[in-house]
């Protein structure tokens, strides 16, 4: 019993030794850079399949944090990432604006479709563009299930429920307040409809009921913008960092590395070359 | 003087369990407590060492008025030796050890702690755990920890209910040794005839249900 | 599967159990200094006090993840420590989780100790952390009962890892982040591994716990 003591001594002390040790690494952490993004791109393993490269580049290391649009220009409103890889033009654009990003470039594209059950009890497959499809879905009461938070995706839906001049609620519309794969899920369970990003989709495929009925629309558009954040709390370094991951993923090498990025047989992300804005300003218009 | 009281009072549940005039204990005295069961003789006894907080009393210790808990230097003084005592967790040495201060090595501190054991005849019980020993050999363990913090004044309630011989004997030896070395020895007991020939001054405590409610 | 049988996996493990184990460890060593000592002696207050800790061991862990995002995020009061998004962040979180449980569960076993141990201390003069120590073994069953309590807490809670850690990957990527991440990607197959890891991690700690308990008896 004693020996029992005495070994429970020496382990605790050696976990102590090694969490202490920890404590240290922790705070003298090599040079990172902190990028917030959105599940979409995080989820596809873009970044993944990107990164290293950069990393190697700049001898850093990229700590990916993915979120909604929302939360992530709200991290970087408040400094607490260095960079952003996002997808709402409109509130990017403010957001540089309003002081908080040093500029904004964009990165890539790829599009929403609109998901649904087979059975398509709205009729979407017959509408002649995207507005069209949601003032059917909000006319027949069919089930829509909204990401609801704030999310480059959410927004975009809001803007497709302006362009189809509907208010959208009731008990047919239901939020999930979730990312983008679990509500694909509540959506499949209530056979209802959505609106994804095409890669959350795809990656999604083989595990659900709901198909793509409309997609192709040019205001289903999805375009990824970059901005190095803007904030007196960010470190030199990171700021640093920040402007040459910028241009590094607008740089050729990367978007060379985008195009050859396939999932499924498919190239989910298209890439766009570093312009200022998307080609099509986007909706609201 | 060890304890002056012109009057000690206290109360469980309303129920007045001790009320005394004018106690007191000399210096260097064998003092005996007796009283038949709930007469307030442990009442008495934890009040004397400071871990009962009497309802109202005029009490001084060594002179000075009786703060409760007592300082730690009137604590040094005290030893206390339960009826019951309650095994502390770990083996008997260690718990020795426990009560001797100072800076000293843990080899001189465990030397010392059963060199007290020796003295009461239980130094074959140190590598035990507390919690195996009868009653007597706690009490013996408790008093050997006494011996070992140094303490002058020792407060023992019921001393000799329910022991074995030898641990009589034991006891009766260490209480008489620390006694002639001018300790001062306070004990209870509910019988006056086993305790008369040994105690030099008793104070005879009324049996506590003659009392009454309050 | 093989996402699961990787070296990733491990390192989740690993990072889920040393944020757990540095957080029980400080809170046991504040919580339980503090349930000795407001089971010690009575003040007044001392019933609102053990209610207070009764109440916040029902403390939801995304409102502490907000509230200690609101105080570490750079812009804030404390964000020149530069703790967010980092494991001892995430630590943090649960230390402030499992403070309260362990105080909580702690008084309650130390109340259960019989009152003549504490006055055969007081009578001998033990010094007050000795006495405290001493209790602590006394009500060891109760005390560690606490510690794995507060243990299947933390090592289970999700809300607070995701907003302190962020969910990086080989930096703050934790056993419950992993399977909420994973669940939302739709890999329901790759959560239920993990859950069962994780059940099996847990069943490994509290059979560790158990024979502590065992052996100082």
């Amino acid at each position: 019993m004693r020996l029992n003591g005495m070994r429970f001594y020496r382990v605790s002390v050696v976990a102590g030794l090694v969490l202490v040790a920890q404590l240290f690494c922790a705070s003298a952490s090599a040079q990172t850079l902190r990028l917030a993004t959105t599940t979409s791109t995080d989820n596809s393993g873009l970044l993944e399949f990107l990164l290293p490269g950069f990393e190697r580049q700049c001898g850093c290391r990229v700590d990916v944090i993915a979120v909604g649009t929302g939360k992530a220009l709200r991290l970087g409103e408040n400094g607490d990432v260095d960079v952003l890889l996002v997808h709402d033009p409109l509130r990017e654009k403010a957001f540089v604006e309003a002081g908080h990003g040093r500029y904004r470039r964009y990165v890539m594209y790829n599009d929403f479709v609109l998901l649904g059950p087979a059975e398509d009890p709205a009729g979407v497959r017959k509408s002649r563009n995207a507005a069209a499809a949601f003032s059917a879905i909000a006319g027949a009461r069919a089930v829509f299930v909204s990401r609801g938070d704030e999310s480059g995706t959410h927004a975009k839906e809001k803007s497709m429920w302006r362009a189809a001049s509907v208010a959208p609620g009731g008990d047919w519309y239901r939020e999930t307040g979730q990312g983008m794969g679990a509500t694909i899920q509540v959506a499949d369970q209530m056979r209802g409809y959505t609106l994804a990003d095409r890669g959350t989709f795809l990656a999604m495929r083989d595990k659900l009921g709901l198909q793509i009925l409309l997609s192709g629309d040019p205001r289903l558009h999805n375009p990824y913008g970059v901005i190095p954040v803007l904030n007196k709390a960010i470190s030199q370094q990171g700021a640093t960092l920040a402007q040459s991951f910028a241009a590094w993923i607008t740089g050729a090498d990367a978007q060379s590395r985008i195009a050859s990025f396939k999932k499924y047989g498919q190239v989910l992300f298209h890439p766009a070359g570093g312009k200022g804005l998307p080609p099509r300003a986007d909706d609201d218009s | 003087m060890v304890y002056r009281a012109s009057r000690i009072v206290h109360s469980f549940d309303g129920r007045r369990v001790l009320d005394l005039q004018d106690f007191h204990v000399p210096q260097g005295s064998r003092f005996a407590l007796i009283g038949p069961n709930g007469s307030g003789k442990t009442t008495l006894s934890e009040i004397l060492v400071g871990l009962l907080s009497p309802e109202a009393a005029d009490l001084t210790f060594c002179g000075q008025p009786a703060p409760v808990p007592f300082t730690a230097a009137q604590r040094s003084r005290l030893a206390y030796v339960a009826q019951q005592p309650f095994p502390l967790p770990g083996r008997v040495l260690g718990n020795v050890v426990l009560a001797i201060g100072g800076n000293d090595s843990r080899g001189e501190k465990e030397r010392r702690a059963l060199d007290c054991l020796n003295e009461l005849g239980i130094g074959r019980l140190a590598g035990q755990t507390e919690r195996t020993l009868s009653v007597g050999q706690l009490r013996l363990v408790s008093l050997s920890r006494a011996l070992a913090r140094g303490a002058d004044i020792w407060v023992l309630d019921e001393p000799f209910a329910f022991g074995d011989e030898s641990f009589k004997r034991s006891l009766d030896v260490a209480i008489a040794k620390h006694n002639r070395a001018g300790g001062t020895i306070v004990m209870t007991s509910c019988r006056g005839t086993s305790v008369s020939k040994w105690a030099d001054e008793a104070l005879e405590l009324p049996p506590g249900n003659q009392r009454g409610t309050v | 599967m093989n996402a699961f049988f990787s070296a990733e996996t491990l390192q989740i493990c690993f990072v889920s159990l040393k944020t757990s184990a540095a957080a029980i460890v400080a809170a046991s060593a504040l919580g339980i200094p503090v349930a000795l000592w407001s089971s010690g002696h009575d003040f007044a207050g001392r019933g609102a006090l053990v209610t207070a800790f009764n109440t916040l061991t029902a403390l939801p862990s995304v409102f502490v993840g907000v509230l200690l995002y609101s105080l570490l995020s750079r812009s804030a009061p404390l964000g020149s420590l530069e703790l967010l998004y980092t494991w001892p962040a995430m630590s943090l979180g649960q230390t402030i989780l499992a403070f309260p449980l362990i105080v909580s569960l702690s008084v309650a076993a130390l109340n259960r100790t019989d009152v003549r141990l504490r006055k055969e201390m007081i009578a001998l003069g033990v010094g007050r952390w000795h006495m405290g120590w001493i209790l602590v073994k006394e009500a060891r069953f109760g005390v560690l009962a606490a510690v794995v309590a507060a243990f299947g807490r933390v090592f289970t809670e999700v809300g607070s890892a995701l907003m302190l850690g962020g969910n990086i990957r080989h930096a703050t990527r934790t056993m419950t982040t992993t399977i909420a991440m994973e669940t939302s990607k739709g890999n329901f197959e790759l959560g239920l591994g993990l859950g069962f890891l994780l059940l099996g991690v847990a069943l490994a700690i509290n059979i560790g716990f158990h024979r502590l308990q065992e052996a100082k008896t």
